[in-house]
């Protein structure tokens, strides 16, 4: 038996994904730059599934930017706005980012680009008043602001609507790395003040290798791979058409499901996780409980315990979930993001992150609390004094 | 026989069958995050990323540590020109005189653009000029050498015209001077032999959807000894690729390429043989049946599979669509769109008009004689519908050499 519980990490694509991109690969597989036949039907194939996608985000089709993935549309926010601002050195964003966005701030401080670290208030939601007091004092410098709207550890949802609208009184770019948010929630750029956001299909039941960025009417950016006229000129390379036909496909059933109940039915999963663990173990702390949080994600905290101990334990059970992002997977240290929330060092080294997806079932939740609650107890019984 | 038939291999190729069953399981059960380490859904997809490094540095006589998964080509030639620029660099950015760079004016647009924005970023660029063969030969090379040379970036087989470049003796220089050397292979491996450790090669890009794999997936061979090679990353975060190339991997897609690796490995040189025989007749036939048809490049070293053909007296996107059931193209696929004649034809020296009249023909895995017979049928009776309705090629035909004519505007 095994009960996947890592879905922040990725999610499993779904039949009509993988029959999309088999199609792709055994039938539409020319080079849809070629003008002929086999690559005009390659080319449409990706214009259709470009439509599927920006229907799924609120966008037109020609804003839609493809490219390999999150990864790939991060840096290229970061960087691209920056080259196509010479006039305005800085950024701002926070130290609650995945990695894409975190290690490329820091990476550019490091030399030498002024970075200003947006604050949060202690629930983790970034805190306005001082992000309007950052945007007036420093805004004219500003070549990009960007904050991450679901957070891919605690699943907390950051108020991009009210950080977008500052941003945009202020005359400041805005870039939302939507990895966590796009398929999973109601996502629509045309009624938010966004100019930039980004997205991978991997994290909505679509293949790996494929993702993007909503690029708003006017904003320029400065290409970071080039070497062909791809994209309109802003990502050269050719096209993995198979992947994005399969993104096509995953964004027309995440537009389907978000106009169900889906997303109730999956909170109610949530809160059944999350009571059944705490009924058995009553000291595990939900981490971002006191914030607006999206359902995918239960960040529990066992204070005291070994996230990698019990993660071991879970894994032998056959419950698969983490520590903390997949990419951050293997190192012992405490997820510098759940510090960064003030939460203490005892709960966060004990912090594990079980993520659902529309395919998780009640049967599944069922079965993983009292084997969650059992590990706990182990380990619980291994510490000194117990 | 199925209409149309396909002879434009080196733009992109048809995923083998056998490569797509491998990647299957990967997209149903194994569909984890390669990234994961806490569970065996991630254990699973990195069993299956490891022994496709293990299939694509067999491949080209690499360590399997040696090899960075990329999105493919592209990204490639990127990480490895920038990235080993922006490492060697002998000054800081914002200054001039940061190193100097050895290419050649019919790369890929892939290898001249990023070295294009590195001389924006303040670095020199020499950019060789092959002449009419198309071979960049290690003298040209040595030529263009200077105290400051950090990065030579050539091309092992080109794109266009399929013409082969003296790439082991070039790494050769290259390894005399002290300069980092990158090869774009993507038109070379999987097709030819290659030993990164013979062939003196640093830095090599290639890509899974030209040999027969998925696309969307590409590698950079890094060289780790002898000399160990560094590069500035050009995607940050999550440190994959030991923080030579964030992001989560395509395990599906590195599956296919793997596979894509392995069939090539084991059969590259029956097919190379046979794709030869098949190319030679198609040149050879064209040639005996028309005049004024000129094969592009240097005659002989040159890949098996891949032909560029220059028809006089007609113009070429006619030509195409008169060969509608052939699926070529007439300049490389990236450009292939815009009406603007090759540059890379243009760099051998070529004028417009016969830059504009070529046809590249590339063969692959399942090109047949009957398709190659076709295929000459087809060019042969649109040539000479074309060259019909041409009032220059009555002129030729009457013996006025038309390029000595001085036309008037009126």
């Amino acid at each position: 038996m095994t009960i996947y519980l890592d879905h922040n990490a990725t999610t499993p694509p779904l039949p009509e994904v993988i029959d999309a991109v088999t199609h792709c690969l055994e039938h539409d597989w020319a080079n849809p730059s070629s003008v002929h036949r086999s690559g005009v039907a390659a080319r449409r194939r990706v214009e259709l599934a470009r439509e599927s996608v920006a229907h799924l985000l609120g966008c037109r089709p020609r804003d839609l930017l493809l490219c390999s993935g999150g990864t790939e549309a991060a840096n290229l926010a970061l960087h691209g706005s920056m080259a196509a601002q010479p006039s305005k050195p800085a950024i701002a964003t926070s130290r609650l980012e995945h990695s894409a966005v975190r290690d490329t701030a820091e990476r550019l401080e490091k030399k030498g680009t002024p970075v200003h670290w947006v604050t949060h208030r202690p629930d983790g939601v970034i805190d306005l008043e001082a992000f309007e007091s950052l945007l007036e004092e420093h805004g004219e410098s500003l070549a990009l602001v960007s904050v991450m709207w679901v957070n891919n550890e605690t699943g907390l949802i950051q108020p991009v609507e009210k950080i977008g609208r500052l941003c945009r009184e202020h005359g400041v770019r805005f870039h939302t790395d939507a990895v966590q948010a796009v398929g999973r929630m109601p996502v629509d750029c045309a009624s938010l003040d966004v100019d930039l956001l980004s997205f991978a299909a991997h994290k909505f039941h679509g293949p790996k290798g494929a993702g993007g960025m909503f690029v708003s009417r006017g904003t320029r950016l400065e290409p970071q791979m080039t070497g062909g006229s791809q994209e309109r000129d802003r990502r050269g390379g050719t096209e993995n058409v198979p992947a994005i036909v399969g993104m096509g496909a995953a964004a027309a059933a995440a537009v389907e499901w978000l106009k169900g109940d889906g997303i109730t039915m999956a909170e109610t999963l949530r809160d059944v996780l999350e009571q059944g663990v705490r009924a058995g173990r009553p000291d595990v702390v939900i981490n971002g409980a006191d914030a607006p949080r999206l359902w995918t994600t239960s960040s529990l905290g066992f204070p005291r315990l070994a996230a990698e101990g019990l993660l071991l334990l879970l894994s032998e059970r056959g419950v698969f979930a983490s520590a903390g992002a997949a990419c951050a997977s293997g190192s012992l240290e405490p997820s510098p993001v759940l510090l960064a929330m003030g939460i203490p060092e005892p709960v966060a080294h004990g912090s594990v992150r079980f993520s659902i997806s529309r395919t998780t079932t009640r049967a599944e939740i069922d079965e993983a609390i009292p084997l969650v609650v059992e590990v706990a107890n182990i380990l619980a019984q291994q510490l000194p004094g117990a | 026989m199925n209409l149309p038939i396909y002879m434009d291999n080196a733009s992109t190729t048809r995923t083998d069958p056998r490569v797509v069953e491998a990647m299957l399981p990967y997209f149903t059960e194994i569909y984890g995050n390669s990234a994961s380490r806490n569970h065996a859904f991630g254990w699973a997809a990195e069993a299956g990323v490891d022994r496709a490094r293990e299939q694509a540095a067999s491949l080209i006589g690499a360590g399997p540590k040696e090899i960075v998964w990329t999105s493919g080509s592209t990204e490639s030639n990127n990480l490895a020109i920038k990235g080993a620029a922006q490492m060697y660099a002998k000054a800081p950015v914002g200054e001039k005189g940061r190193g100097h760079i050895i290419t050649c004016i019919i790369e890929h647009k892939a290898v001249l653009d990023p070295c294009k924005r590195l001389e924006r970023d303040g670095f020199d660029v020499t950019y060789l000029e092959p002449g009419s063969n198309g071979i960049v030969t290690a003298d040209l090379v040595r030529a263009a050498m200077r105290d400051d040379t950090i990065l030579v970036t050539i091309m092992w087989a080109n794109n266009e015209i399929g013409t082969i470049n003296d790439i082991r003796s070039i790494g050769a220089v290259c390894r005399e001077h002290g300069a980092v050397f990158h090869t774009d292979a993507t038109q070379w491996v999987g097709k030819m032999p290659t030993d990164v450790e013979r062939d003196n090669v640093d830095l090599m890009s290639w890509s899974s959807h030209k040999i027969y794999g998925p696309g969307g997936v590409g590698a950079l061979y890094v060289r780790r000894r002898r000399p160990r090679v560094r590069l500035q990353a050009q995607l940050d975060g999550g440190g994959h690729e030991r923080g030579m190339r964030s992001g989560t991997l395509n395990v599906p897609g590195i599956v296919g390429f793997g596979a894509a690796c392995e069939i090539c490995e084991n059969e590259m040189e029956s097919e190379g043989e046979r794709l030869l025989a098949l190319r030679l007749k198609m040149e050879n036939e064209l040639k005996g049946l028309m005049d004024v048809v000129e094969v592009n490049g240097h005659a002989e070293q040159r890949l098996p599979h891949l032909t560029n053909i220059s028809f006089g007296f007609v113009e070429g996107e006619s030509l195409m669509m008169g060969i509608k059931d052939i699926a070529c193209s007439s300049g490389s696929a990236c450009t292939s769109a815009s009406l603007e004649p090759s540059y890379v034809l243009k760099g051998l020296g070529l004028g417009d008009e016969l830059a504009h009249s070529s046809l590249r023909l590339s063969l692959g895995r399942w090109s047949t004689e009957e398709e190659v017979d076709f295929a000459i049928k087809s060019i042969h009776e649109a040539v000479e519908h074309l060259r019909v309705l041409s009032p220059l090629y009555d002129l030729h035909n009457e013996g006025i050499d038309i390029t000595k004519i001085v036309w008037q505007s009126h």
